[in-house]
């Protein structure tokens, strides 16, 4: 069902290039997370549907809704496009002495933080993360524009990496 | 009131002292009931209810009465000692506490007097320990004769306790005319941005028939513009800046003169900040971001606010002299980014810039406002590169360089792309090499007193946050 092991990332969306992407090792979160989030997207859609669709009939009658459905269904189909590539590009690697995540396609970042500047590593799963079995770890450090995040880890993966960030970062701990 | 020598046993405070603490509530209050009394006099319901004004006056003699009588216990439970070597502090009614103060780490005795204080004979003593754990040791307040043979006492004691060698002197670095203190807030943006507005005000309801201001809603707007000019001076006023062993220590004020000490290892971000109306005198002002949690409260600041004022205004002069004890072999001139980042920032392109060495990274931003900031690279928390889509479209990319903090990140912005990426490889090597060297030695003072054992440069308190 999930996947274990190293997966890279897509080369359909490579991201920003950095020395980094040659280094072996690379790992995505599981291939679940698109249907996750595709789920997502897919319930918004339908109340914004309902939702919208009402309201412009009853504003400006039924061609005001016809209208109104129509552009919630093409925001929903350019949603799903976008959630799919946005998932691809997620991507992280454990190195000796520090952690990468790298994600994006509008915005393409990469971060790097130090195991030694972590301050907190949690594990929390939204309502439908949770029913697919997935987690996501988040990484705080001192500074709170520190934005590590991995979603859509398996439950294993998840731990696995939860525990061995906190025991490397306890090891490598610094005072501020 | 003759003197009295503090003999050993145990020692009230001076009577008046719940009097002096509370006088920020009591001045408040009495405020507060007078306005309410002038205002319900001018008001037109005066005759109406009069028995109603009567129950609120009441009320609030009742709070002050309460206020009193709460200042007046915590006076009767508070006592001191002096006790062989350790200063003795037991306070609180419900909840005993118990302060120790060995005398051999004694650092410093202060001894500050605020304005109703003053005006009534009484001083503070203040006992500041080495090692910098837990909260400076406050007798407040006690005569003044009193308060000077307390701290000759206790300063005698330190020094037999330490075979004869005074605690380490300051060495001033810096002080700040008061003249200059006023000037730089009356040309702060805030400032002139409320009088303007006063102003406006003002002026719309004289021209434009038919709009009326009556004062009294131009009133809270100039009492907030007093209040944030007064707040600026008294923070600054007599700014002197002195180097102490275990880091720098500010004084200032005008009506509280109050003292705080910055551990110069603890910085994990300077900044150096020049508005825009100051640039043609040369003043800036100069900040640090320290880190952990503060113990020590700061008289009438609140606790845990990190960020603190190395130099509240001054030439470029004492700028550098400053900032050459603070941070050393730091980049002064950056470079800047590509012609076409004009497109992405057209407003502040010519004040961006940014430099990096082994030890520190800069960057240069706003144009109002033009910010400088300095990380240094053992305490970087994270980096992170990011490229927006318009960014993505010229080539270009920015690298934050998150510091402790919720606003200390600074961005070497809008750098092409290649260029970037391969400094992102770099500052995480060079962090790594900065963290692992050991603590750097400390500036060289120019007096031969060594310092202190117990004060070690560089050391790292251990804090809560970081385990």
């Amino acid at each position: 069902m999930g996947h274990t092991g190293p997966v890279s990332p897509s080369p359909a969306t490579p991201g920003l290039a950095t020395p980094f992407d040659a280094e072996a090792g690379w790992m995505a979160p599981s291939p679940r997370l698109v249907v996750v989030r595709r789920a997502e997207v897919a319930a918004v859609a339908v109340v914004t549907l309902v939702v919208a669709s009402a309201a412009c009939t009853a504003a400006f009658g039924l061609l005001g809704g016809a209208i109104a459905a129509a552009g919630v269904v093409v925001l929903g189909v350019l949603g799903q496009i976008f959630v799919g590539r946005r998932v691809r590009s997620w991507g992280y690697l454990e190195r000796g002495e520090d952690l990468l995540v790298r994600r994006g396609v509008a915005f393409r970042r990469l971060t790097v933080v130090p195991y030694g500047r972590m301050q907190l590593v949690d594990v929390n799963a939204g309502p439908v993360e949770r029913s697919f079995g997935l987690a996501t770890v988040r990484l705080h450090t001192a500074a709170a524009a520190s934005d590590a995040r991995i979603p859509g880890l398996e439950g294993p993966e998840a731990r696995r990496l939860r525990d061995r960030l906190a025991s490397v970062g306890e090891a490598q701990a610094q005072g501020l | 009131m003759t003197t009295r020598v503090p003999g050993d046993g145990w020692h009230r405070l001076h009577p008046l002292s719940p009097l002096v603490r509370s006088v920020r509530g009591v001045v408040g209050l009495v405020v507060a009931l007078g306005a309410t009394a002038l205002l319900g006099g001018s008001g037109s319901t005066a005759g109406r209810r009069p028995s109603g004004g009567h129950t609120r006056l009441v009320t609030d003699l009742v709070i002050l009465v309460l206020g009193i009588a709460v200042g007046v216990i915590s006076w009767l439970v508070t006592r001191w000692r002096i006790e062989g070597r350790t200063l003795l502090v037991e306070s609180g009614l419900l909840r005993r506490q118990s302060k120790q103060v060995p005398l051999e780490r004694l650092q410093t005795v202060d001894i500050l007097r605020p304005g109703l204080a003053r005006v009534l004979g009484l001083s503070e003593v203040r006992v500041r320990v080495a090692g910098g754990a837990g909260s400076d040791a406050r007798l407040a307040y006690l005569s003044s004769s009193e308060a000077e043979v307390v701290r000759a006492r206790l300063l005698a004691i330190s020094q037999r306790a330490n075979k004869g060698s005074a605690p380490p002197a300051e060495h001033l670095v810096l002080a700040v005319p008061p003249g200059r203190v006023v000037v730089s807030v009356l040309l702060e943006a805030a400032t002139l941005g409320t009088l303007a507005f006063v102003v406006a005000l003002v002026l719309v309801s004289a021209l434009v028939p038919g709009a009326s201001v009556t004062a009294a809603g131009v009133i809270p707007f100039v009492i907030v513009l007093v209040i944030g000019l007064w707040r600026r001076v008294n923070d600054s006023w007599g700014f002197q800046l002195a180097q102490a062993p275990d880091g720098l220590r500010l004084r200032a004020g005008l009506v509280q003169r109050a003292a705080e000490t910055i551990p110069t290892g603890r910085i994990q971000a300077v900044r150096k900040v020049q508005p825009l109306l100051w640039r043609p005198m040369g003043w800036c002002r100069i900040e640090v971001e320290v880190g952990g949690r503060q113990r020590r409260r700061r008289e009438n600041a609140d606790v845990g606010r990190q960020r603190r004022v190395l130099l509240p205004v001054g030439n470029s002069a004492s700028a550098e002299h400053l900032l050459s004890l603070v941070a050393t072999h730091i980049p002064v001139t950056g470079a800047r980014p590509p012609a076409r980042a004009l497109w992405k920032a057209p407003l502040s392109y010519h004040f961006l810039t940014a430099a990096w060495n082994g030890s520190w990274a800069m960057a240069t931003n706003g144009r109002v406002r033009l910010t400088t900031t300095w990380v240094p690279l053992a305490k970087v928390q994270s980096l992170r590169l990011v490229q927006g889509p318009l960014q993505r479209r010229l080539g270009l990319a920015t690298l934050w360089v998150d510091a402790a903090g919720r606003r200390d990140s600074t961005a070497l912005r809008d750098r092409v792309t290649p260029e970037a990426a391969r400094l992102i490889a770099e500052l995480t090597d060079s962090c790594r090499e900065a963290r692992r060297e050991p603590n750097p030695p400390p500036a060289p003072r120019p007096d031969s007193t060594p310092p202190s054992a117990d004060a070690e440069p560089g050391t790292v308190e251990p804090t809560g946050a970081n385990g």
